[in-house]
């Protein structure tokens, strides 16, 4: 066995040039974990639908085909859309182009919550479970993140503060005409992240009044999740998706509208199949002539494929793992960290690894064609750069 | 004598990229036991090539190369690999060691490619490098040895599986004179000490003196 032959040439070489290896994990470790980022982004929705359907208690879920267009979770509080449902006629009502901006109410102020707020990771961790109703408030679903930093912050204390602008239909106008009336709201739902607004669930009749009395109710073209009863007699639409609760286990959420994530999904992994392939032909044109020596000597193919997978796969490996923690402690922590538990995370290094050891096995075929080059007796009879 | 090494018309081609160029068509060359060969011939002769054949780094286009008895075109790729590794110590114009491997380590590496116990293995370069003077430089890179160390440290290595043939390639070519002796020094005490078949490539006629039997490029291929 030359497996001692093996590990101390790696070793040697790691001793030699340890910057070649660093250069390689330092190259790999942004292209997977972006990878690791948008192959997961299209999973997300799901993980937190799945999670959603696991404790909700409601008994129909609505998507309309229309999402909003930019933002992200952070915007959901700048420029949103409510919709309720009233249970007088059935009708769906939504806000238009109303600014929500949802405050923070403690004992003695209020605290406008900040763009930089939702981005703060230190503040990412709420217990879900704090989350109660209150009789005279209304059901509001809001995105999770949105949802875990509120609860961190005042638990179910919130209340919809709803800035009318009164005359000026742009969100990005003057404040100099706004309109602000105030509602105390329970979070009874969580959004998929991914899909911004905020939902009002359970609309009382106090709730509806306000609205009225506020001049709030207005139709608008779009909205993208709202939750209803048994009791609620909904009214399927063209631009609007209804399953009823029953039917909830067999809808497959559907991943066609993150294509474009999977595709660039897709991308990476090629990228990093390019990288690989990049880096094992750089490494065998740096060491053809250690290739003939060692052939020379009597080291067999098998020896030196092995060679080259083990320190190749090692720094895959060591990849892998960086590119994990990249993963959910920088990249996706404010999107899904919480879904992100060991299981997640070991799953996600296993796929980081697969797409690397996958390339590598394709990319080693190099080595072979490298072993069978016939200018390797000319090579190592030649005088070396060094000498 | 027993033969050592047979090469019974052997023909040996190359392809550039607008011709074929036959260097050998039907050499013929016995190699006796424990002989001390010296092949002279200019730069571009075929000595080189020669001694790859011999060693099993290339195959002739025909004919056959018989070492101690083995026809080495018919052994597969494994084989041909134990064969360099056991039966043949080569020894290099640019001496070829590992550098990231200190004299040590270079030694050792056809040990543990044979798949000698790592002990064994180390105690085995250790003997060697004394053996070539190299014992206090075992720790040593090869970019932190001299050329006339290197080669030594190169020699050392081909002794290490015990071969019974050592070929070395223009083995002084890179050194200077009083070095290159002292590496001929070695290679001839090897010789005689330990009885093994040496085949030297050179265009240094002052190897001759050293040497069982000369042959010249020239008249091998010619003849």
């Amino acid at each position: 066995m030359s497996n001692t032959f093996i590990f101390k040439f790696i070793l040697a070489e790691w001793k030699k040039n340890p910057w070649f290896f660093i250069k390689k994990i330092l190259l790999f470790i942004p292209v997977l974990s972006i990878v690791g980022m948008f192959s997961t982004a299209a999973i997300v929705p799901v993980v937190n639908q799945k999670s959603f359907l696991n404790n909700c208690t409601y008994d129909w879920i609505a998507y309309c085909d229309e999402k909003p267009k930019s933002g992200f979770a952070f915007r959901v509080m700048e420029n949103t859309t409510v919709a309720h449902i009233l249970s007088t006629d059935n009708a769906l009502v939504y806000r238009p182009q109303t600014v929500i901006d949802l405050f923070i109410v403690d004992e003695h102020n209020l605290y406008e919550l900040e763009k930089s707020y939702f981005n703060k990771k230190n503040l990412l961790y709420g217990d879900m479970s704090r989350l109660s109703t209150s009789d005279d408030s209304v059901g509001i679903a809001l995105s999770y993140n949105a949802a875990k930093q509120l609860n961190k912050k005042l638990g179910d204390k919130a209340h919809l503060i709803i800035r009318v602008r009164q005359g000026i239909d742009s969100a990005k106008d003057s404040h100099a005409n706004l309109r602000s009336t105030y509602y105390p709201v329970t979070i009874k739902a969580i959004l998929k992240p991914f899909e911004k607004g905020i939902g009002l669930v359970l609309t009382n009749n106090k709730f509806l009044e306000f609205l009225e009395k506020h001049q709030l109710t207005h139709e608008i073209d779009y909205q993208f999740v709202i939750f209803g009863n048994s009791e609620d007699n909904h009214t399927v639409s063209a631009n609007k998706i209804v399953y009823k609760k029953a039917q909830l286990s067999d809808v497959n959420f559907s991943l066609s509208k993150n294509k474009v994530l999977l595709i660039i999904a897709a991308m990476g992994a090629v990228v990093v199949y390019l990288l690989i392939n990049r880096e094992v032909k750089f490494t065998i044109n740096r060491r053809l002539r250690t290739i003939g020596i060692l052939l020379a000597l009597g080291a067999t193919e098998q020896t030196l494929l092995k060679t080259f997978w083990i320190e190749q796969a090692f720094i895959i490996i060591v990849t892998s793992i960086v590119s994990s923690i990249v993963y959910k402690y920088l990249l996706m922590e404010p999107y899904i960290g919480e879904y992100i538990n060991i299981k997640m995370f070991v799953t996600i290094l296993l796929i980081y690894a697969a797409i690397g050891l996958l390339s590598l096995q394709i990319a080693i075929r190099k080595v072979k064609t490298a072993m069978k080059d016939p200018s390797l007796p000319d090579i190592i009879s030649s005088k070396p750069e060094e000498l | 004598m027993e033969i050592s090494i047979q090469l019974s018309q052997v023909t040996k081609s190359f392809k550039t990229k607008y011709q074929r160029v036959d260097l050998f068509k039907g050499l013929n060359l016995d190699i006796q036991k424990g002989e001390f060969v010296v092949i002279l011939g200019p730069s571009g002769s075929g000595k080189t090539t020669l001694l790859y054949l011999m060693a099993g780094f290339i195959k002739p286009d025909s004919g056959s190369i018989v070492v101690d008895g083995q026809e080495i075109a018919k052994l597969n790729e494994n084989e041909i690999c134990r064969y360099r590794n056991q039966k043949i110590g080569f020894i290099f114009q640019f001496f070829n060691l590992i550098h990231s491997f200190n004299a040590k380590d270079n030694v050792l590496v056809p040990l543990l490619l044979a798949g000698v116990d790592k002990h064994k293995a180390e105690q085995r370069a250790n003997e060697l490098l004394e053996q070539v003077g190299m014992s206090h430089r075992k720790n040593h890179y090869p970019w932190e040895l001299s050329g006339g160390e290197q080669q030594r440290v190169a020699i050392a290595r081909a002794l290490a599986n015990s071969p019974s043939i050592i070929l070395a390639d223009e083995p002084t070519g890179n050194l200077d004179q009083k070095t290159g002796e002292t590496i001929l020094e070695l290679l001839s005490d090897i010789h005689h000490k330990e009885g093994k078949t040496i085949v030297v490539a050179t265009h240094d006629m002052k190897i001759m003196k050293r040497a069982t039997r000369i042959y010249d490029m020239e008249t091998l291929i010619s003849a």
